[in-house]
């Protein structure tokens, strides 16, 4: 079964994949999961501070989605632009029904923080790519998407504005203030930066 | 020399996404201009930080989960029976419940003026650390404008409009006879037994008169005539004095809620480690056996006082103390758990640079009130940079100058937070 959905992801033209997919093709639809799982896997993560978990269940959201409305894709325009669309849409959906309730529990007494960074301790580059990740999920999400899809994704400016469906004078006013919030909030990693 | 200043284009230029000749005029700016390259340095550190996200693959299975769902027809894992909206949809059921109730029970009793959130709240200047100021409240009619800031401590005090020096407004006047203060309190059983001295009765509690509740037992305490406080299991509470210009209870342990209708500070409650002051609100203020304590306000605003620190705690927001070690930073409930205990560890535990800077990397926009709390209680190094994230948050309003805030000018601090409440709230 892989060695068949490799040699989809090898020969077929985007276009043909998606054509297989209509019409109900397993193995095509596992073929563009394989293709494009990483985009949507770390859109998702990276929204999300690193979470996994929720990254996944977005991952899944979206495929499901993608593939039983296949029909609604017309080709107007690139299909990545269409996934991304749909895979920061669902982000934010996501970000709307999460809740957090206080916990009311040990509070009082002893409370340790989950991560203790001393500033005499030296920190490793995966500790810093966290605490980073962490520090762009707490902005708002009209700030922290044109992050991610810039710097986790590679995408351009005109690209980000298609997916955001803003202006690009919106992206980089965007990218402008989160840059500016995150050296705020990261002075600290100064040195750490190349 | 290019006078014109790019500070909206650093994005771009940084990333390469400027035509070549824009490009060479900006590299010649940011060589000239001082505060253009200093804007240049932080957009590129954001850049540069911004560039250390990874890509990542999905984790194996995930395709199989998908093939199984698709295979099985589920539109999605999170339609709308999904666990979450539901515990959503009946957690608000609650609250939309909870709020009926109140009015219902402020109609039954004749009060009709809503528990409002109150403009900037009113605190008297504190006396000395033993008698905490009286809790004035805070008129619905009270705007930015007429806030001024005379005391000394910090946060910055925020007085309205001078409260008239009469009685209270009418609305809270008992319904029948002349305003009255009652020498006692009127308390019944909600559950179980609860007992005042050695009785166990349903009566009246007066000052001086403790009342206890076991594991199985809840009381319900009129505050005079403006308010009720309910008392929780395993609590012990005291009443310590009540008149026209001032209600106090003490809580030693336990757990109460309050809902008080009335002008802000007229009523108190005692912990070990903190004076509550009601500022017109509703809130659950909860005593361990150590005498530290911990406030969660549901509307309005209370302040908590001690040792000359003070801090102002909206709706939404928690608030700990720590017997021996003063008061802490409120924040809201919605804030991340990394930041609740890198700023706990910073009040309490000594955290220093390295639990602020943690506080810093987790702060939202809504966190801005937990930042501002910090501005005096951090050294003027650390004060720098916590303007800088509160400033890309919320410009200060006019007037209200770098320089000003870094000495803690208390005019400046206060219309700054009147600015970041719309953030609070929104």
């Amino acid at each position: 079964m892989m060695e068949s959905v490799h040699l989809m992801t090898q020969n077929l033209t985007e276009r043909d994949l998606l054509a297989e997919c209509r019409n109900g093709s397993r193995e095509a639809m596992q073929a563009l999961f394989v293709e494009n799982q990483r985009r949507v896997f770390s859109v998702a993560r990276n929204f999300f501070g690193g979470n996994d978990d929720l990254a996944k269940d977005i991952t899944q959201q979206v495929f499901l989605k993608l593939l039983t409305k296949l029909d609604v894709f017309r080709g107007d325009a690139e299909f990545t632009t269409w996934l991304y669309r749909i895979t920061v849409n669902t982000c934010v959906d996501e970000t709307r029904k999460l809740r957090r309730f206080l916990n009311f529990g040990d509070f009082f007494g002893e409370s340790e923080p989950r991560v203790n960074h001393g500033q005499d301790e030296r920190i490793h580059s995966g500790e810093i790519s966290d605490e980073v990740q962490h520090a762009i999920a707490g902005l708002k999400p009209k700030f922290r998407l044109p992050i991610v899809l810039k710097y986790s994704e590679g995408l351009s400016y005109a690209e980000i504005a298609e997916v955001l469906e803003c202006s690009i004078g919106t992206v980089s006013s965007r990218l402008n203030r989160g840059h500016k919030m995150l050296a705020g909030k990261l002075e600290h990693l100064r040195n750490e930066v190349n | 020399m290019n006078t014109k200043h790019y500070k909206e284009k650093f994005s771009e230029y940084i990333n390469h996404e400027l035509p070549k000749e824009e490009r060479q005029e900006m590299a010649e700016h940011i060589l000239v201009c001082e505060e253009c390259r200093a804007e240049h340095d932080q957009v590129k550190l954001g850049a540069g930080l911004a560039s250390m996200l990874r890509q990542a693959d999905a984790p194996p299975g995930t395709w199989n989960e998908i093939e199984t769902a698709m295979a099985t027809g589920a539109k999605s894992r999170f339609s709308f029976f999904d666990l979450r909206v539901l515990a959503f949809g009946f957690g608000s059921l609650v609250i939309v419940i909870g709020l009926g109730m109140m009015v219902y029970f402020a109609l039954l009793r004749g009060d009709t003026a809503p528990i409002a959130k109150s403009g900037p709240p009113v605190i008297a200047p504190a006396q000395n650390t033993t008698n905490p100021p009286v809790v004035v409240p805070s008129p619905p009619e009270t705007t930015a404008a007429n806030i001024n800031v005379p005391s000394d401590t910090f946060p910055a005090k925020v007085t309205p409009k001078q409260p008239p020096a009469v009685e209270p407004p009418n609305k809270l006047q008992p319904k029948s006879g002349p305003a009255v203060t009652p020498a006692t309190w009127n308390f019944e059983t909600i559950a179980g037994a609860p007992k005042v001295g050695d009785s166990s009765e349903d009566g009246k509690l007066a000052v001086g008169d403790f009342l206890e509740t076991d594991g199985a037992s809840r009381a319900r305490i009129e505050v005079a005539d403006i308010g009720n406080v309910e008392i929780e299991p395993n609590s012990r509470v005291r009443l310590v004095n009540t008149s026209s210009k001032q209600h106090r209870l003490s809580l030693e342990v336990g757990t109460l809620q309050a809902q008080i209708l009335a002008p802000p500070r007229l009523f108190i409650v005692d912990t070990p480690s903190a004076v509550a002051v009601d500022l017109g609100c509703a809130y659950t203020l909860e005593v361990d056996k150590a005498g530290n304590s911990k406030l969660h306000v549901t509307s309005g605003y209370v302040a908590l006082e001690r040792g000359g620190r003070e801090s102002i705690v909206p709706a939404g927001a928690v608030c700990f103390t720590r017997r021996g070690k003063g008061i802490g930073t409120p924040f809201f409930e919605s804030a991340t758990p990394a930041l609740e205990a890198a700023l706990l560890k910073f009040d309490f535990d000594r955290g220093g640079s390295a639990s602020l800077a943690k506080v810093l990397t987790e702060a939202r926009a809504e966190d801005t009130l937990t930042l501002w709390h910090l501005l005096p209680r951090v050294q003027k190094s650390e004060r720098e940079r916590l303007f800088d994230v509160l400033n890309s948050y919320v410009a200060p309003p006019e007037g209200v100058t770098r320089e000003g805030v870094l000495r803690l000018d208390k005019k400046m601090l206060e219309a700054w937070r009147i600015e970041m409440e719309n953030l609070w709230f929104s």
